[in-house]
């Protein structure tokens, strides 16, 4: 009996492949704070150079709308493993020190945004991460307090995601105050539905404005007297949803009038909706790189 | 004679259930102050009797090796609200502010509860894969540790004289749960129910309520 025993040899790719989820990343911070971002970096291989922090000179964010200088500041291993067209990806949580101090206020909008990283061997990679809405502001007025916030997270079905939120605001001022606008502080978020309600529920979204006077959002005009009480509830409209997916922690700005004079107030980022589940069916750029 | 006596010893110690110190838990799950399931029929073990348990545990066949199962709920959606992250009152007749560092929040993406004399590691191995069925994209944890933070930040808030401000974690989840029998060499070993919660999203909410 004659046995052929066949030993195939195989040829690992050494290549680097590296992808990152599209999230709306936003920063909404006083000028005198200095601002951590995190962001996933997903990679074939387990402690490769990619993930050395040593490896990396420089970082940066940037797009059509602008760029912005980064300082990285650790890179942590998340222990979550993702299989993506067959291949394993680690997830890694990149660190990075926002390098800008604005002495005013200052807002930087950018879409499609990359995240760039120099290395030590020369190599450059820019990889889309999403969006990224930067607001910082100098001084916070304290006429008004957000005494509530409560997030809408499904419609009438039992279909999850950040839909809208209640709001309840108070005047500590002793005059009357106009609201003016209350915005979102993410790029994707274009506009929303906006509806005076009586009291902050635990409710759908559509049954909160089923027979509800809806408001200008570009105008609200809603005033409120001393020491009073306004509940609006937000139903928002994206203008570019697939960023939107996954976390939804979002800052408000807050424009309104005392005897006509015009002032803000900014009420730092909010968590209204968390998932803990990887967007499924969803399409990743794999950047390849060589290993060494 | 000895080998008799061995084999006894380990069959009575494996039924032992030792007692614990466990702190109070409304829905048999720490984190949890309350579990709304959206199908009415569906149900917590905590809200079973030790009878029930037990009658369905009965109902479970031995075997030689193994385990017997008897699955009450599979993947039901459910709302919770997690215990209470702060609340502040204000008693004076000046507001204040107070910020908090919601990066030290951190909360159980899969909870486990068991009675009996079963294994938590064995009940969370095989209840707390992420579910991405008919997706392209699946995850799973390398390693059991599924505590997540909360993104980094402040919040900061204004109480107001006479208020409380409470801000706590709610969200939707998807809870499993049955009664367990293992089996070896034709013997129960461990047995008791056990119920898996996944987290499926998380929201803060921020109350006022007077104090």
């Amino acid at each position: 009996m004659v046995c052929f025993v066949s030993i195939f040899f195989f040829k690992k790719s050494n290549n680097i492949q590296v992808c990152a989820y599209t999230y709306p990343y936003s920063v909404v911070s006083s000028v005198d704070v200095i601002d951590d971002i995190r962001i996933e970096v997903l990679i074939n291989s387990k402690d490769s150079f990619f993930s050395n922090i040593n490896n990396i000179s420089s970082s940066y964010l940037i797009s059509d709308d602008g760029m912005l200088n980064l300082s990285i500041k650790r890179i942590d291993d998340s222990a979550d493993k993702i299989s993506y067209k067959n291949i394993d990806f680690y997830v890694y949580n990149y660190i990075f020190t926002i390098n800008f101090s604005p002495s005013s206020n200052y807002e930087l909008l950018l879409k499609d945004v990359k995240l760039g990283l120099n290395f030590t061997n020369g190599l450059n990679s820019e990889i889309l991460i999403g969006s990224f809405s930067y607001y910082k502001y100098l001084d916070n007025k304290n006429d008004i307090t957000i005494s509530t916030l409560k997030t809408i997270s499904k419609q009438d079905n039992f279909d999850s995601d950040f839909y809208g939120f209640q709001i309840g605001i108070r005047n500590i001022n002793e005059e009357e105050i106009i609201i003016k606008n209350i915005y979102l502080l993410d790029t994707n978020i274009n506009s929303c539905q906006v509806c005076l309600i009586d009291e902050i529920e635990d409710i759908s979204l559509n049954a909160i404005f089923h027979n509800k006077l809806q408001l200008n959002y570009q105008n609200l005009d809603t005033k409120i007297m001393n020491l009073e009480i306004i509940r609006l509830a937000f139903k928002l409209e994206y203008s570019n949803y697939e960023y939107s997916e996954g976390l939804r922690s979002v800052g408000l700005k807050i424009v309104y009038l005392i005897d006509g004079i015009e002032n803000v107030y900014y009420f730092e980022k909010f968590t209204f909706f968390q998932t803990n589940y990887y967007p499924i069916d969803y399409s990743l750029i794999i950047y390849e790189y060589a290993s060494n | 004679m000895k080998y008799i006596l061995t084999f006894l010893i380990i069959l009575v110690g494996s039924n032992i259930r030792l007692s614990t110190n466990k702190t109070y838990s409304s829905t048999g799950h720490e984190q949890f102050s309350e579990i709304v399931l959206i199908n009415e029929e569906a149900f917590i073990i905590h809200n079973l009797s030790e009878s029930e348990i037990n009658a369905s545990l009965k109902t479970l066949k031995g075997k030689l090796f193994g385990t017997r199962e008897k699955e009450f709920n599979s993947f039901e959606d459910c709302t919770y609200v997690s215990n209470t992250i702060f609340s502040r009152s204000n008693k004076t007749r000046e507001e204040y502010a107070f910020t908090y560092d919601t990066s030290t929040i951190t909360y159980s993406s899969v909870s486990v509860s068991i009675t009996g004399s079963l294994n938590v590691k064995g009940v969370f191995k095989g209840k707390s894969k992420e579910i991405s069925a008919g997706g392209t994209l699946t995850g799973t944890k390398e390693t059991e540790d599924y505590i997540k933070n909360t993104e980094a930040g402040t919040l900061t808030v204004v109480i107001y004289p006479n208020k409380k401000v409470t801000l706590r974690i709610v969200g939707e989840a998807k809870i499993s749960n049955g009664v367990q029998k293992k089996f070896f060499l034709g013997i129960c070993m461990k047995k008791g129910a056990w119920e898996v919660v996944n987290v499926i999203s998380t929201c803060y909410e921020l109350l006022e309520e007077d104090a």
